[in-house]
């Protein structure tokens, strides 16, 4: 290790300058714009309102500030609760190492997850099709009636939650699995050997060693699915009735279609204040930078 | 390793769960897969068809020549912004990942610290601000202030995991060039960055991804045919339809995820380490 500071601060200009700019400054920018009243019309045109933008946040109606809210919580509580569910589950499976192709599937998993959001969105929306949709297909074997899934406001957002829940499955799976990677196997091995069965080797060795690996995944996965923006834009862009607008979509149609810039950046705030909260849990609780 | 007796029964429904999930991750893949290559009668008919009854490359060949319906522009724009969005990331990632690992600065693990925090911030929660300072410098609908965006939204993470592979590469072969008489510079482009040639195409494939899955900022930062890229493309053609064709949405679809897919077959390790922003090591 070289002790020539100023040497070593040229290398990490590009990248300081770069965040700097593209990332450090907008956030200074939308705490001051959340502040004024800005029309996408006039941009440079900023009048001071002080705390207005979040009141009017209440004020709101179609949809209400708190339905944006409970429909957020649904849709980050349902998908992530699932992840971690379905994740563990297979994370356990291909953990056995009797079991063959265990590559090959984790591969595999990995599919929904590296394709685009839109691209998620898109599929979907083409299974929950009603008329030309296999689902409603396999409802008809089953002689089921046939539902129209994403136009439905009772069925909409229980649809773009389980696209979601198909997305995010192989992110916490790939956490999980390394966390029962850093299990020793000698553990579950003399387990074994006293004579233990498979359901107590799981409650008392392995749950409790995966257990924070768990809770990163929960408080991760929280994050990322908080921003979900594509997905739900490109199945029912926040439809029908709002029924599906979280505060992602929220956002967008607030700055974009009403022209709201400033209102807009007080919706900003309120995912950056979950965003640096998510962040704070996590440096707390897991400091990944130390070695 | 001692052999372990598991029940039978225990390995059937092990196996089932497997293969139940598979189907279910390449269910919808397949479905777009096997539409691209349908005519549009067939692809709503009644009863869904498995395997395509009249094959045809039509669709493909619709999207790229068919500029009415889609054309290859939009293709075109992505990789531009892509590959703008990578050699962003490589070049900065590479720099301050060296300066990170041989340097000792003040500062220096405060800043690495912080950029796993950035990471972590979500681009939509700075779009607003970003579309208005783009509009006033003038980097509103150009491929550089996209590239420019991505390309330092993932730098934060890259950066760190270029200084965690600089760190494995021993240090004596660069003081040895140094000793010969060359410079410290030139020490670090001839020496070191072939033998972090693995991990500069880490960083590449996970900055190639952010650009190309892209749809966001894109939505919000783009405007005309010239520079938008393949997901608002789709976006638009979707929303300009009243008869929604599926044949030539799920072609698009089906030829948009053919870049990440390769590169994922082929950077396997290093992807799934950066998918989970290095929160374990694959």
């Amino acid at each position: 290790m070289r002790r020539r500071p100023a040497v070593g601060y040229l290398y990490i200009t590009p990248l300081v300058v770069g965040v700097l700019l593209f990332s450090i400054y907008p956030v200074i920018q939308v705490v001051w714009m959340s502040f004024h009243e800005i029309h996408l019309a006039s941009l440079r045109q900023m009048t001071w309102v002080g705390l207005q933008n979040y009141a009017e946040l209440f004020r709101i109606q179609r949809p209400t500030f708190s339905s944006v809210l409970t429909i957020t919580a649904l849709f980050v509580g349902g998908s992530v609760f699932f992840h971690v569910v379905i994740g563990l589950l297979l994370a356990l499976m291909l953990n056995a190492t009797w079991l063959k192709g265990r590559t090959f599937f984790r591969n595999l998993y990995m599919l929904p997850w590296i394709t685009s959001g839109i691209m998620v969105g898109y599929t979907w929306s083409f299974l929950f099709e009603p008329r030309a949709g296999i689902l409603n297909y396999m409802l008809s074997l089953l002689s089921l009636p046939a539902q129209s899934w994403t136009a439905d406001p009772t069925l909409a957002l229980p649809s773009i939650i389980i696209a979601n829940i198909w997305r995010g499955v192989p992110y916490s799976l790939i956490i999980l699995t390394g966390g029962l990677q850093s299990i020793n196997p000698e553990l579950n091995e003399s387990a074994i050997v006293d004579g233990a069965s498979t359901t107590q080797i799981f409650r008392l060795i392995t749950f409790p060693l995966i257990k924070s690996f768990i809770l990163l995944t929960l408080i991760l996965d929280t994050g990322l699915t908080f921003h979900v923006f594509d997905t739900i834009f490109s199945m029912t862009a926040g439809g029908p009735m709002h029924s599906t607008e979280t505060l992602a979509v929220f956002m967008y149609y607030q700055a974009f279609k009403y022209g709201k810039i400033g209102l807009g950046s007080s919706i900003s705030m309120v995912l950056l204040t979950f965003a640096l909260i998510i962040a704070i849990v996590y440096m707390r609780f897991f400091r990944p930078g130390r070695e | 390793m001692a052999s372990i007796y598991i029940n039978p029964s225990r390995k059937i429904i092990a196996y089932a769960i497997v293969l139940f999930y598979a189907v279910i991750t390449i269910l919808p893949l397949y479905w777009i897969f096997v539409t691209t290559f349908k005519s549009p009668s067939e692809a709503i008919g009644f009863p869904p068809t498995l395997i395509p009854q009249q094959f045809t490359f039509s669709n493909i060949i619709r999207i790229f020549t068919d500029s009415r319906v889609f054309g290859f522009r939009p293709f075109l724009n992505s990789l531009v912004i892509s590959l703008g969005t990578a050699v962003i990331a490589v070049i900065a990632s590479f720099l301050a990942g060296y300066g990170f690992s041989r340097y000792k600065f003040p500062g220096r693990d405060v800043l690495l610290l912080s950029l796993l925090f950035l990471n972590l911030l979500p681009l939509l929660s700075i779009v607003i601000p970003v579309f208005r300072l783009f509009i006033i410098y003038r980097l509103y609908d150009t491929y550089m202030g996209l590239a420019l965006l991505h390309g330092f939204k993932t730098a934060p993470f890259t950066s760190w995991l270029m200084k965690n592979y600089i760190d494995t590469l021993p240090e004596e072969l660069e003081e040895s060039a140094m000793i010969d008489g060359c410079s410290p510079f030139k020490a670090m482009l001839r020496i070191t960055a072939p033998l972090a040639a693995p991990g500069l195409a880490a960083v590449a494939i996970l900055a190639f991804r952010q650009g190309w899955n892209d749809f966001t900022a894109a939505l919000i930062l783009t405007t005309s045919a010239s520079v938008r890229p393949y997901t608002i493309a789709l976006y638009r053609f979707v929303g300009e339809q009243g008869q929604v064709e599926w044949t030539l949405i799920s072609a698009a679809a089906f030829i948009s995820i053919i870049p990440v897919v390769i590169s994922f077959a082929f950077f396997q390790k290093h992807f799934v380490t950066g998918l989970t922003g290095g929160s374990v090591k694959a």
